[in-house]
């Protein structure tokens, strides 16, 4: 049974992934942003909860118009989160403790401020000019659609510094690089080299899809846009072992199977629909839309895996669901209007579950059983809330709550300074949720996601194995198995708020002995006829199959 | 003490798919749930020292143990002299409650039948199994026909293995050094020279192990081979070591040789059997292996050995000189020249020496031959048995009138005659790799 953090070239395959922002996680200078130092701080409570791997959201100079990802400058760090000394630092004593880390790397597009773009925009002539894509009309890639329809009305910019249009699929303010520019290429090479020679295990790539433009075409992964991936792919694999490429490609599962090439693109990439069908299904107490979501979900080169999460930095996305799917899940889980933003929800996970515990460790264990390599956001182990009253998704992006004292030990600066306000409401506030408390209470939710993990990593099964879903009568009772070679794991999950009764056709693993993976009971062997189980409301078990 | 009395049914003894577990096992152990320490107890017609062994291991529990979980699992070979029945009824006597007083937990006892193939290896892989379901943390198995079990001797093999200090325990005996001959001539000197352990007695039937050790065992795939269907003490024992399990020893009362279960000829072959395919299995480790480690010892030195069983030795020469001439030519495929050519010489009389010297290197010869596999293993096996008559039969005969301390002596030179001569085994193993 393994029980080490994951090793070898496929690590990915069996890690958990831990998502924070620096800027929320620990200030150590007491000036109100979270910084290195203060993480590095932290990362005792990270490898006590038993992740393996942390993705870190941004860390770049930036000038903060879209959250860090308009980067100014991709080798150095944002002064506010410290130096680069205080980042190989923290890198060495993260790596120390058997973790890795992956950061971002947003190759579609800089920030305005970058003095990539200063230096192309000052001139025609500038030998920069080419790193960007330059119109003198707003008319070319005409009918490609434009992302952030609330607040951008063409995917071309004005820019009178040039007297010229450039092209720009996010903000205006992030004017999209030329991957048809060799020179753009090999720089963003250098920075990747820069970043991997540095130590860090991988990259979590923003927005893939718009490398490249074509006219005629949605602008959408196009050949030409794959084919600069796999180049970059290939010097990684060139240059480095035991790395790891992370697609963000916001698309159903067959739009981004070809980002995995033959294995040669993209070693890891997220699942998005998954997320709102399982809370869909857990609502409509009703197995089906994940059943379905997973059985349209095609295989994937065997080096390659899938990203799954409950919550993350944005929100809760509804942009994978039909118009019916998509007014349930803000009916259910967004009444306040005020929760609702974009195509979704900026709620966090606890709220979500309206606080109850039951709920929260359903959701949890199906985010460590289904198929992938599940990415916890931070703060969820802890159960922390929400604030929707805060700006864009800062609702969820809130100061880490480490204990109940001043600024809930996140930073000594005066309260009014911190970057953004903490959590003190009577049920989510770092009075009544926090990591100290929690980690002295061995019943509390960062001690049960602990032993969670810890069962997790018992065996490769969960990351590596294939699934098999049972459906039996009851629709409220998903069940499925994993299997990876002579191991299965059956794990049943019951959906309702209801005591359920079900019956289980196990007979393909007659003669196998069920053991209960968090506890060890033993349970009957299964024979041919149905398997009978009950299960208490939201109850799930996972049980290892034993022949002996 | 609880005994959870749900007898099988004939039909109840089969599990599924070639489980060691019968259905009726099974039922018992959802029943006990997670235990830390499981004494196994394997029987067969050990109805006049079974009470008394029962009532030791309940004592053990009770008194010395009072806060962990324990389960006693008797696996019965089909005894016909009413042994499981003892144990399921036995109760404890006035002297046992005044002693044991209060007991904390529920103790259990479960009485099942051997499941799938005879023999002790399935009893074993029934107890690890068993263990392994539990989440047993200490695994006993108590030799219901070795020295007398006391509850002072159960907490013994219990205590190390808890503390873990030791994840394999392994008896150690006292012995005449004339006594145990298969073992002080071929086993322990061949396993401590090749393994590099000075491990006393490779063959005892009781044991203690961790849980680890346990479902390490049950991972394994030989429980159908002929090393452990044969002599499964001696493959546990190995494994650990091969595995660097921490192994240690711990002293039991003084003994001599269990009485015979199989004849000779069928316990030569067998252990012939069982150490070729250890070595085989095992040969990463020892043909790396140098030196030799001591193993620390648990428990009270008994400091005497009892007497010597005397023997037929003049029968057991002659009829190894016998069978030697039978084979002559077959053995000339597995002895090299100069040594077939010594032991032509020598058989000539019954009780004509056998030198250590010749001696080891006919058993590296054989070693090597099994994995040659030119001959087959059984046949080599066949053949090395007359041959291992002649050495015991002219051990004995030689030191028939010396003093123990002499034959010691004589034990201690061969040991250091097979370290000496492993190379010989290490380079004839590797050439016929």
């Amino acid at each position: 049974m393994p029980t080490s953090r994951p090793a070898g070239p496929l690590w990915y395959k069996d890690a958990v992934f831990y998502q924070l922002h620096v800027k929320s996680f620990a200030d150590s200078n007491g000036d109100g942003i979270g910084d290195f130092p203060g993480l590095t701080s932290k990362l005792d409570h990270l490898a006590s909860l038993g992740v393996d791997c942390l993705w870190l959201q941004p860390m770049y100079p930036s000038p903060f118009k879209d959250d860090g990802y308009d980067i100014s400058d991709y080798t150095s760090i944002h002064p506010s989160y410290g130096t680069l000394q205080d980042f190989e630092r923290f890198l060495t004593e993260t790596h120390a403790r058997g973790l890795r880390v992956i950061i971002e790397l947003v190759l579609n597009h800089t920030s305005d401020q970058h003095a990539w773009f200063q230096e192309a925009r000052s001139s025609a002539d500038s030998p920069r000019r080419d790193w960007y894509v330059w119109s003198d009309s707003d008319e070319r890639y005409r009918g490609v659609r434009i992302i952030f329809i609330d607040t951008e009305l063409s995917n071309w910019a004005w820019d009178p510094v040039s007297k010229a249009y450039y092209w720009h699929r996010f903000f205006s303010h992030q004017p999209d690089l030329n991957y048809d520019n060799p020179a753009v290429r090999e720089e963003i090479w250098n920075v990747m080299k820069f970043w991997l020679d540095l130590g860090v295990d991988g990259f979590r790539v923003d927005a893939v899809p718009y490398l490249v433009e074509r006219e005629g075409t949605s602008c959408e992964n196009l050949p030409e846009t794959h084919a600069v991936l796999k180049e970059l792919r290939a010097r990684v694999d060139a240059h480095f072992t035991d790395k790891v490429l992370l697609a963000e490609a916001n698309m159903q599962p067959e739009d981004v199977r070809p980002y995995f090439g033959d294995g040669d693109e993209f070693h890891m990439s997220f699942h998005f629909p998954i997320m709102p069908r399982v809370f869909m299904a857990l609502r409509l107490e009703d197995r089906k839309p994940l059943i379905d979501i997973i059985e349209r979900t095609p295989s994937i080169p065997e080096s390659c895996q899938w990203g799954i999460f409950l919550r993350n930095h944005d929100e809760l996305t509804l942009e994978m669901v039909t118009e019916v799917e998509r007014q349930y899940m803000w009916d259910e889980y967004a009444q306040d209007p005020r929760a609702r933003i974009n195509l979704g929800i900026r709620r966090r996970l606890a709220p979500l579950m309206e606080g109850d515990r039951r709920r929260i460790e359903l959701m949890s264990g199906l985010l460590m059983s289904l198929p992938g390599s599940p990415i916890l956001y931070y703060g969820d182990e802890i159960g922390m809330g929400d604030n929707v009253y805060l700006g864009d998704r800062n609702s969820v992006r809130t100061p880490m709550q480490w204990n109940g004292g001043v600024n809930a030990g996140f930073s000594s600066a005066d309260p009014e300074r911190l970057w953004l306000p903490l959590i003190s409401n009577a049920l989510y506030g770092y009075q009544a949720v926090n990591v100290d408390s929690q980690q002295r209470n061995p019943t509390s939710l960062f001690n049960w996601t602990r032993r969670l993990i810890e069962v997790r990593r018992s065996t490769r099964v969960f990351g590596r194995g294939s699934i098999e879903f049972l459906k039996p009568d009851n629709h409220r009772v998903l069940a499925f198995t994993r299997t990876i070679g002579r191991e299965s794991v059956l794990a049943v999950n019951n959906l309702a708020g209801t005591a359920q009764a079900v019956e289980l056709d196990l007979s393909r693993f007659a003669g196998a002995i069920p053991v209960e993976m968090f506890g060890a009971s033993v349970f009957p062997r299964i024979n041919h006829e149905p398997y009978v189980m009950m299960m208490g409301p939201y109850n799930f078990y996972w049980f290892r199959l034993r022949w002996l | 003490m609880a005994t959870t009395d749900n007898r099988p049914t004939a039909a109840d003894n089969t599990g599924e798919n070639g489980s060691a577990l019968s259905d009726a096992l099974l039922r018992q152990l959802i029943a006990v749930g997670q235990v830390d320490v499981l004494v196994g107890l394997p029987t067969l017609n050990n109805a006049a020292t079974i009470l008394e062994v029962v009532r030791a291991i309940h004592v053990s529990f009770t008194r010395d143990f009072p806060r962990l979980r324990t389960v006693m699992i008797n696996s019965d070979g089909g005894s016909t002299d009413g042994t499981p029945e003892m144990i399921r009824t036995a109760s404890l006597t006035e002297e046992d409650v005044v002693q044991t007083s209060h007991s904390l937990r529920t103790h259990h006892r479960v009485v099942v039948p051997y499941h799938g193939l005879p023999g002790k290896h399935a009893a074993l892989r029934t107890v690890f199994a068993a263990g392994e379901l539990a989440q047993a943390k200490v695994v006993v198995v108590i030799d219901p026909n070795g020295p007398a079990t006391t509850a002072e001797r159960v907490t013994e093999l219990i205590g190390p293995i808890s503390r873990s200090d030791a994840d394999f325990l392994a008896p150690r005996y006292r012995r005449h050094p004339r006594d145990g001959v298969l073992i002080t001539q071929l086993v322990r000197p061949l396993v401590r020279a090749v393994y590099g352990v000075a491990l006393d007695e490779p063959l005892g039937a009781e044991f203690a192990c961790s849980g680890r050790f346990a479902s390490h065992c049950l991972e394994q795939d030989i429980w159908s081979h002929d090393a452990v269907r044969f002599a499964i003490d001696l493959w546990l024992r190995t494994e650990a070591i091969a595995e660097r399990f921490t192994v240690g020893q711990i002293w039991r009362p003084a003994t001599t040789a269990a009485g015979a279960r199989t004849t000779l000829r069928e316990a030569v072959y067998q252990i012939g059997l069982s150490l070729g395919e250890s070595l085989r299995a095992h040969e990463s480790f020892w043909t790396k292996a140098g030196g030799i480690t001591t193993l620390h010892t648990w428990g009270t030195d008994p400091m005497v050995a009892p007497d010597a069983v005397a023997w037929d030795h003049q029968a057991l020469a002659e009829q190894a000189r016998h069978d030697i001439s039978q084979i002559e030519a077959l053995l000339r495929d597995v002895l090299e020249p100069g040594v077939i050519d010594q032991v032509l010489d020598n058989k000539a009389g019954a009780g004509a020496p056998l030198q250590d010297e010749l001696w080891v290197r006919i058993v590296y010869a054989f070693a090597a031959g099994a994995r040659r596999r030119r001959v087959g293993v059984e046949q080599l096996a066949d053949m090395f048995t007359p041959l291992y008559m002649w050495r015991a039969a002219a051990f004995a005969s030689h030191t028939a009138l010396e003093s123990p301390v002499v034959v010691q002596g004589r034990l201690d030179s061969l040991c250091k005659t097979f370290e000496r001569l492993k190379p010989v085994l290490v380079a004839n193993w590797s050439a016929t790799a």
